[in-house]
């Protein structure tokens, strides 16, 4: 029993290393994904649109905008 | 048999007395430890700290060097934000101080963005003041801080309440997809290494040499004040169908664009933003020597926290080495340690990530850790040399994401503001159109 516990104990910590490791790497990944255009491919599919605004700035909202 | 003897039984409470930090009593034998230029108890031996540095050089060099090889001009200030980035790092991983460091670049990013958010605005747009003809054509600029108020009317109602295409074709999304990455990456450290408005509050907190305002008699539980604000303004917000935080308590509108003042109510809200500026990022953290604005105001700040959690990075404080000596408690700029929060050996949800606690904690008590990974052990901590061990440890791996994405954040920012100081030497004017 106490084997198995350290087992998956080790296996936790390696883990987490991993994820901290593949973390850092995700930052330049991030930042490649903004110059490659997958991020506009992506927001463009995001079904929330711009408001559209009055001449004196207040957003019009037309009864139907709202999802049933 | 050997004694064991405990350096800091003796260690008094660093907390401020008439402005003034009383002396932290230790074993002479550890006192070295604490002198400035020395290096703490987890720094890295030299050839760890000069890995790390190469490494992110490299990094940092392949993304702003190399992603501006296009403008000569550019890709030149580049360099020397790098260079900078560089040395830096290498001084935070080799001495182990590194708020001390960090404060450095995080200043330098936050003087930056008001040195080139406006002239940028202005070739933007061709004027400052925003009218009502802005709003409609979006042509506003969009932050970070707008995130909470607008997911709820957005899942709702399908639609932007904030008005901007002026940067960006796609809006909102680049800022969305940024917080994304800066959340996964380092959570709550986005506070400490990436938010440009943080940078402003982190200078002025820095300035005097002394405490001016002492925080003993301070009362803690305002640090939940953001989490109420949060609450209001996402509420608000969804109600209003307005960016109410943008309209009204935006500290930062004094320094970024302001709403052409009209009418009387314009001029109250201008008012407030300037008088919130004035208080909270530079009266308050001059006087206290900490990030009032960060801490006991910014609602993005309170819903970093919360979206952070997601981020395995944490703030922890060893049971076995904590004497309970307060120093962290006097010193935290965001006030996410009380003696509450202590007393358990814990900190905040609101910590954000800044390292000035073990800085000033006195047995290295507090470190940066992983979720699920026990702490460093006494001996552990001390030891230096096995290489890497110490590159990948916890706080070499935070430091890094975080260094490597808010030099990333503010490579843009930082070098065109250098060309245009360049600029206003020469021609007398700070925009480069």
């Amino acid at each position: 029993m106490n084997t198995i516990r350290k087992f998956f104990v080790a296996a936790r910590i390696k883990l987490m290393y991993l994820i901290a490791v593949l973390l850092v790497l995700l930052v330049p990944l991030m930042f490649f994904a903004f110059g490659s255009g997958i991020v506009e491919k992506i927001g463009r599919k995001i079904p929330i649109r711009e408001g559209t605004f009055s001449a004196t700035g207040e957003l019009q909202l037309d009864r139907g905008d709202i999802r049933k | 048999m050997k004694e064991t003897v405990n350096p800091f039984a003796d260690a008094k409470p660093r907390l401020s007395r008439r402005g003034r930090e009383a002396r932290l009593r230790v074993n002479p034998e550890q006192a070295p430890a604490f002198m400035p230029g020395s290096r703490r108890v987890d720094s890295h031996s030299r050839g760890s700290s000069i890995f790390l540095t190469a490494l992110l050089f490299l990094f940092l060099g392949f993304m702003l060097i190399g992603g501006n090889r296009r403008n000569p001009r550019m890709m030149a200030a580049s360099a020397v934000y790098v260079v900078f980035l560089t040395v830096l790092a290498y001084l935070i991983f080799r001495t182990g101080f590194v708020s001390r460091y960090r404060s450095i670049f995080f200043s330098a990013y936050g003087l930056a963005f008001v040195l080139g958010f406006i002239p940028m605005l202005l070739e933007q747009r061709g004027h400052l003041a925003l009218t009502g003809q802005d709003i409609a054509n979006l042509d506003t600029p969009l932050c970070h801080l707008t995130i909470p108020m607008l997911i709820v009317p957005g899942l709702v109602y399908g639609v932007l309440i904030f008005p901007t295409k002026l940067f960006s074709d796609l809006g909102f999304f680049p800022m969305l997809f940024l917080w994304l990455g800066a959340t996964l990456t380092i959570g709550k450290g986005w506070c400490s290494w990436g938010c440009f408005y943080g940078g402003l509050d982190e200078f002025f907190s820095k300035l005097l040499p002394k405490r001016r305002l002492s925080s003993r008699n301070f009362n803690y539980k305002l640090r939940w004040f953001p989490f109420a604000l949060l609450a209001v303004i996402v509420l608000w917000a969804f109600l209003a169908l307005e960016p109410v935080y943008c309209s009204w308590l935006c500290p930062f509108k004094a320094v970024t664009e302001f709403v052409k003042p009209v009418n009387l109510l314009i001029w109250i809200q201008t008012g407030l933003f300037i008088a919130l500026f004035l208080g909270l990022v530079v009266v308050l953290p001059l006087l206290m020597k900490r990030r009032t604005q960060c801490g006991l105001f910014c609602p993005f700040g309170a819903f970093q926290s919360l979206a952070g959690l997601v981020n395995p990075y944490r703030v922890r404080v060893d049971k076995d080495k904590c004497t309970q000596c307060g120093a962290c408690v006097a010193e935290c700029p965001t006030f996410s340690i009380t003696e509450e929060t202590l007393a358990k050996h814990k900190v905040s949800i609101s910590c954000a990530r800044c390292g000035r606690c073990m800085e000033v904690c006195p047995r290295g008590a507090i470190q940066y850790a992983l979720l699920g990974v026990p702490l460093r052990g006494g001996t552990e901590t001390a030891a230096r040399g096995r290489f890497w061990k110490e590159v990948v440890r916890p706080d070499s791996l935070f430091v890094f994401a975080a260094l490597l994405f808010g030099g990333i954040i503010s490579g843009g920012m930082v070098a065109s503001s250098l060309l245009r100081i360049l600029h206003f030497v020469q021609t007398g004017s700070l925009l480069l159109k």
